[in-house]
C-alpha cells in the first residue's frame, strides 16, 4: 500500500509527540525485563520518527520496517522459546508497539499504538503491583488518554497546552467514582480460569537454597520486607523468633546446599513439655522459591504446604504473589519430632577430605577432654565468646582450608561463618549437624511484626542422642546483640552505608505500614472478600440479580455524578463588566417579555425593545454604542470609568422606563 | 413484496411519528436559527472507540483471571474514562445553534460552499460536517461570537442547489464516540450553468474581438488590475508586469454607444443547455470588457446595462431559464 505524501505527514509534529512520549513511558518501566537491546530501538525508533515528522529525515521505507520486524521476532523467538510464556508474549508486544511507530502515518495507525500502550502498561502490573505503581498508572493513563485527545483536537499550537491538559485530566478525574465503586463491586474470578497466577512470575529474592560465603551478607544491605508477622496473642521475645527457611546438608568445602530427597511425612505433631504456643499469620511477599517461613518449631501449618522431615515448610508451586498463611509453633530451642535413619546419620556426618587439619586436630584434643557433646558445645561457643572474635558484615575472603583460615586468622565474620565453623566442628567430632537458614528476630511495626530481608540468618542444629535436634547458634556467643536485639539493633550501630541512618530506617518502616495497608486492602481484595461486601450492603448472596442491581445502580448513579461534574465544570467564558451590566439590561426588559434569544445579536435585540418603548430611543442608543465600543474594540483602554458609564446609561434608561410606565397608567 | 416495503415503511414512519419526531430527518427545511436539542442527537462508538472497548476488555478477562487489582484499576478507569467522553461527547453537540447560513452563488461543477453560522452559550469544539464527498469542520465555536463552517457541496447542474441534509457531528474529546444530528437546511444556493469553454466570439452586432481591441485603444485608460484569463494580450501593460513579476492588464471605461443583444433565439445551437453555456459564457465576456449589454430569455429581457446587479440578473436568469419549478 502506497501512501502519498500528505498521507504520510497527516498527523502534527505535536501529535506525534505525544504518540511518542506514549510509547516511551508504557514501554519504561519494562526495560529491566526485556532484551538489552531494547532500549536501543526504543530511543532510535522514537528518534527516527521524531525526525521524520520534523522533515530532516525521509520516512523510513515499509520494507525495512517489515524486515526489522520479521528479524526480531525470530530473535525473540529463538531466545525464548515458542510457547505460551509471559517473557516472550511480554517482549513481542513491546517491540510490536515500539516498531509500529515507524509506520504510524495516518490517524488510524495512531489510535492503533496509543491503544495498544495501555495494554502494555497493564502487562507491567502483572510483575508487580506494588504501591508505588498506581502513581505510575494515574500518570500515565493521563499522558496516553492526553494523547487521544491530541489526536481527536487538532489544534496544532504549544505541546504543553496547560488548558487541554486541565481538561483531560478534568475527565479522567470524572471516571473515578465509576473506578472506584466497580472495582469493589464488580464480581471477581474465584480462581483463575487458564494459566495460574504464577504465570507472571518475579525473580528470586531472599534467602536461597544454598550457602556459599557472602550469599547472606547480600541481604544484610536490603531492607525490604521478607513477610510481616500478626501474631494472635503478645510477640515473643526477640531472642526466640528464629524464622526457618531451607535447612543445609551437604558441604563441599565452599558451599552448604539443600538435601532435595528429604520426603514430606506425616507427623503427629503435640505441644511437649511446658513452652508457650504461638499462633500467627503470616504475609510473605513473592519470593520465586517454594519456601514457607515459620517460627521453630512448627506444630500447625497451612493445609497446602508440606512439612518435610527436616520440619521445613514448603509448597508446590515457587511463590510469586503475595501470600498468606497461617501457623502455630512451639517456641522451644529443641526439636522432638523427628528421628533419623541411619543413612541421614552419616550423610549428616559427611565433610569433604584433605581440608581444614588444623580445626580437625583441634576438635579432636578438645573431644577427648569432654565427656559429652553437650560440653563440647559448650567449650566451643566459650573459645567463641571469650577468643578474639568479631562479628562485621564485611569480613575477608576466604580460600581454602576456609574453617581453618576464618578460626585462626580472620577470625571475623557474620552468621554464615560462624554457623558454618561451627557445625564443621561438630559433625568433626561425629556429633551429625546441620545448617539452618532463615530469619532472626524482626522489627515491630505497630501492629505487626516487619521482616527484613537483613534479618537474614543462619544457625545450626545439633543432633543429641535421646533428645532430638538441638538448635544452637554460635553468633548469639561472639554478639549476643544480634540475637536479643535483632539486626537492626547492630546496624544502628554500624551503618552500612552512606545514605543508612536512623531516620532513613523510620522512614523505610513507615513506609512499609501504608504497603501493609495497601496489601490488606486494595492488593489483596478478592472474591471472597467481595462477597463479605455484598453481605454488608444487604445481599445474602452475591448472584445474578444482586450483581445486575448493583452495577446497575453504580452505572446510573455515576451518570448524575458525571453529568453534574460536567455541567460545573463546563466550559464556559468569564463575563467581563460590561457583559455583566448587559445582561442586567437584558433582565430589565425580560420582565416585559422581551427576551433575547440566544441568536439575536445585541443591535437586533435592541430595535426590537425600540419598538416597544419609543420613548427610550436615545437612552438605549447611547447605551448600546457604549456597549458596543466596549465589546468589539480592541484597544485595551476599556477603563473601568468607561463601565460605570455604561452603568450610570443603564440607570438613566431604568429611571425613565419607571416614568413611562407611570404615564401609561 | 412492493406492497410490503410499503406497509413497513409506513409503520415506520407512523413509528417515528408517535415517539421520536426530532429523531428522523425533518422532511421539509426548518427554520433557522435552529438549537441542536437533546433528542436529536445521536451517539454511537467510532472506530477507533470500538478497538478501545476491545483493548478494554481484555484488560479485564487479563486481570480479572489472575486477580490483579492494580491491572483491575487501571481496566476500570479506562470504563471510568469512556463513561465520562460518552457524555462529554453528547453535550459537546447539545445546544449549539445553527444561527443562519449563507450561499455564494457559483457554476455548475464547482464546489459550492454553504457557510453554517453557529452560536452558543459555552465553548463547543471540533464540531464538523459531513457529505458524501467532504468533511468540514472548525476547532473551536466560542460563545457570543459567531464561528461558521464552510459546508462544501459539489455542484452539479445549474438552477438552485439544496443544501438539504447536513450531517453535524463531533468526536470531542477522545475521538471514541461519536456524536451527530442530522439537520435539514433550506438554504439554496444559486448555480450558473458552465460557460462554454471555447465559446465564439461576441456576436457581431457589437463588433468581434478585434473591435473590441480597436474600442478599447480609443477609449479612455481606466486604470490597471491583475490579468484574468479572458482578457485580451493586448490589454497587457508589460512594463507594470516587469516590474511586479505578476500580469497586470490594463483597464478602460467604456463610453461607446455600441449596445450589444445576446439573444437566446439567435444562437445558432439546437440545444438549450449548449445555448445557455454560450450565452453564459459571452454575458462573462461583455462583462469583462464592460460592454453595454442586454440579455433576452424567452420571458426574460434584461435590458442593458453594464453594472454588477445587471450582471448578477443576467446569470440568475440563465441559471433558472426553464426550471419553472424553481423560481424563487
Amino acid at each position: 500500500m502506497k501512501l502519498t505524501k500528505a498521507e504520510i505527514y497527516s498527523l502534527s509534529s505535536k501529535q506525534i509527540f505525544w504518540i511518542l512520549l506514549s510509547v516511551v513511558i508504557s514501554t519504561l518501566p519494562h526495560i529491566p525485563r526485556l532484551p538489552i537491546w531494547f532500549p536501543i530501538l526504543l530511543l532510535m525508533a522514537v528518534t527516527i520518527r521524531w525526525l521524520t515528522v520534523r522533515r530532516r529525515v525521509r520516512p523510513l521505507p515499509g520494507f525495512v520496517v517489515a524486515f526489522m520486524t520479521v528479524f526480531l521476532t525470530l530473535v525473540i523467538v529463538y531466545v525464548h522459546g515458542i510457547g505460551l510464556n509471559r517473557e516472550l508474549s511480554v517482549t513481542i508486544l513491546a517491540v510490536m508497539t515500539v516498531l509500529k511507530v515507524l509506520e504510524t502515518w495516518r490517524k488510524r495507525d495512531a489510535w492503533m499504538v496509543v491503544t495498544l500502550c495501555y495494554f502494555v502498561i497493564l502487562t507491567r502490573f502483572f510483575y508487580s503491583q506494588d504501591i508505588l505503581l498506581i502513581l505510575y498508572l494515574l500518570v500515565s493513563v493521563l499522558v496516553i488518554t492526553h494523547t487521544l485527545f491530541v489526536l481527536q483536537h487538532n489544534d496544532d499550537g504549544k505541546y504543553f497546552l496547560k488548558s487541554e491538559i486541565k481538561q483531560t485530566s478534568s475527565l479522567m478525574l470524572a471516571g473515578i467514582p465509576l473506578a472506584a465503586l466497580f472495582f469493589l463491586f464488580f464480581p471477581r474470578l474465584g480462581s483463575p480460569i487458564w494459566g495460574s497466577p504464577d504465570f507472571f512470575g518475579s525473580g528470586k529474592t531472599g534467602i536461597s537454597e544454598e550457602m556459599s560465603p557472602g550469599s547472606i551478607s547480600q541481604l544484610f544491605s536490603d531492607d525490604s520486607t521478607a513477610f510481616r508477622v500478626v501474631f494472635d496473642s503478645e510477640i515473643p521475645e526477640m531472642s526466640q523468633l528464629y524464622w526457618r527457611g531451607p535447612v543445609l546438608w551437604d558441604f563441599d568445602g565452599m558451599t552448604w546446599s539443600r538435601n532435595k530427597k528429604v520426603s514430606s511425612i506425616q507427623r503427629d505433631l503435640k505441644k511437649t513439655g511446658d513452652y508457650p504456643i504461638v499462633h500467627y499469620e503470616v504475609e510473605l511477599e513473592p519470593t520465586g522459591q517454594k519456601y514457607l517461613f515459620a517460627l521453630d518449631y512448627v506444630v500447625d501449618f497451612p493445609s497446602k504446604a508440606d512439612l518435610k522431615a527436616d520440619s521445613q515448610l514448603m509448597t508446590e508451586l515457587d511463590i510469586n504473589q503475595l501470600r498468606h498463611y497461617k501457623a502455630s509453633s512451639v517456641i522451644q530451642p529443641f526439636n522432638p519430632y523427628e528421628s533419623l535413619s541411619r543413612a541421614d546419620f552419616e550423610r549428616l556426618l559427611g565433610l569433604p577430605t584433605g581440608y581444614n587439619s588444623k580445626t580437625q586436630q583441634l576438635v579432636q584434643t578438645w573431644k577427648s577432654s569432654t565427656k559429652s557433646p553437650l560440653e563440647l558445645i559448650q567449650k566451643i561457643l566459650q573459645w567463641f565468646a571469650e577468643d578474639e572474635f568479631y562479628y562485621s558484615y564485611t569480613p575477608p575472603l576466604l580460600q581454602g582450608d576456609t574453617v581453618d583460615q576464618f578460626l585462626f586468622e580472620t577470625k571475623s565474620g557474620f552468621c554464615e561463618h560462624y554457623a558454618s565453623a561451627f557445625t564443621y566442628m561438630m559433625r568433626a567430632a561425629g556429633v551429625p549437624a546441620r545448617i539452618v537458614t532463615g530469619y532472626q528476630g524482626g522489627t515491630v511495626n505497630e501492629e505487626y511484626l516487619q521482616v527484613k530481608q537483613s534479618d537474614a540468618h543462619a544457625w545450626s542444629e545439633v543432633w543429641i542422642h535421646g533428645k532430638g535436634w538441638m538448635r544452637v547458634d554460635p553468633t548469639a556467643a561472639v554478639s549476643p546483640l544480634r540475637v536479643e536485639r535483632g539486626s537492626q539493633a547492630l546496624i544502628s550501630e554500624n551503618s552500612r552505608s552512606w545514605h543508612d541512618t536512623e531516620w532513613y530506617r523510620k522512614l523505610g518502616e513507615k513506609y512499609d505500614r501504608v504497603r501493609h495497608k495497601w496489601n490488606k486492602w486494595i492488593r489483596e481484595y478478592n472474591a471472597l472478600k467481595q462477597k463479605a461486601l455484598f453481605q454488608i450492603i444487604g445481599f445474602e448472596k452475591q448472584d445474578a440479580k444482586a450483581i445486575v442491581i448493583v452495577l446497575g445502580s453504580i452505572m446510573l448513579a455515576t451518570t448524575v455524578l458525571v453529568m453534574l461534574f460536567l455541567y460545573l465544570t463546563r466550559p464556559k467564558q468569564k463575563l467581563s463588566q460590561y457583559d455583566k451590566v448587559l445582561n442586567q439590561f437584558i433582565k430589565l426588559f425580560a420582565k416585559d417579555g422581551l427576551t433575547k434569544l440566544n441568536y439575536q445579536g445585541v443591535i437586533e435585540y435592541s430595535e426590537l425593545i425600540k419598538k416597544q418603548y419609543p420613548q427610550l430611543k436615545d437612552e438605549i442608543d447611547k447605551f448600546i454604542s457604549l456597549y458596543i465600543k466596549l465589546r468589539f474594540s480592541k484597544s485595551p483602554k476599556k477603563t473601568e470609568n468607561q463601565n460605570s458609564q455604561l452603568q450610570n446609561y443603564l440607570k438613566a434608561i431604568r429611571q425613565k422606563m419607571i416614568n413611562v410606565k407611570k404615564q401609561v397608567d | 413484496m412492493k406492497q410490503k416495503s410499503r406497509n413497513s415503511e409506513s409503520l415506520k414512519d407512523r413509528l417515528f411519528a408517535q415517539f421520536a419526531p426530532n429523531l428522523v430527518l425533518h422532511k421539509s427545511p426548518e427554520t433557522l436559527p435552529l438549537n441542536l436539542n437533546w433528542r436529536r442527537i445521536f451517539v454511537l462508538p467510532t472506530k477507533p472507540g470500538i478497538f478501545f472497548g476491545f483493548v478494554t476488555f481484555l484488560m479485564l478477562i487479563a486481570s480479572l483471571n489472575f486477580n490483579n487489582n492494580l491491572g483491575l484499576m487501571m481496566t476500570f478507569l479506562l470504563f471510568g474514562i469512556a463513561q465520562v467522553a460518552l457524555y462529554r461527547t453528547f453535550l459537546n453537540l447539545k445546544s449549539l445553534t445553527i444561527h443562519h447560513v449563507e450561499a455564494q452563488p457559483v457554476f455548475a461543477g464547482e464546489v459550492a460552499i454553504f457557510k453554517l453560522y453557529l452560536k452558543t452559550t459555552e465553548t463547543k469544539f471540533d464540531i464538523s460536517t459531513k457529505n458524501k464527498s467532504y468533511e468540514n469542520s472548525v476547532l473551536e465555536v466560542i460563545p457570543d461570537q459567531l464561528s461558521s463552517i464552510k459546508h462544501r457541496l459539489k455542484s452539479q447542474k445549474r438552477g438552485w442547489l439544496q443544501c438539504d441534509k447536513v450531517k453535524i457531528y463531533s468526536s470531542f474529546p477522545f475521538g471514541i464516540f461519536y456524536a451527530w444530528v442530522w439537520v435539514n437546511i433550506g438554504e439554496k444556493c444559486l448555480v450558473y450553468p458552465i460557460p462554454e469553454v471555447h465559446s465564439p466570439p461576441l456576436p457581431q452586432n457589437a463588433g468581434d474581438e478585434g473591435d473590441a481591441s480597436k474600442i478599447t485603444h480609443g477609449d479612455d485608460f481606466h486604470g490597471l488590475k491583475p490579468f484574468q484569463s479572458g482578457d485580451s494580450l493586448r490589454l497587457i501593460a508589460w512594463k507594470r508586469t516587469a516590474q511586479t513579476g505578476e500580469l497586470i492588464s490594463r483597464e478602460f471605461q467604456q463610453h461607446q454607444g455600441d449596445k450589444l443583444l445576446l439573444d437566446y433565439s439567435t444562437v445558432p445551437l439546437s440545444d438549450m443547455e449548449l445555448k445557455l453555456a454560450r450565452l453564459t459564457a459571452w454575458v462573462i465576456k461583455a462583462q469583462k470588457l464592460q460592454l453595454d449589454y442586454c440579455l433576452k430569455l424567452p420571458g426574460f429581457d434584461s435590458g442593458f446595462g453594464y453594472s454588477n446587479e445587471h450582471y448578477l440578473k443576467c446569470l440568475k436568469a440563465l441559471a433558472l431559464f426553464g426550471l419553472e419549478n424553481e423560481t424563487d
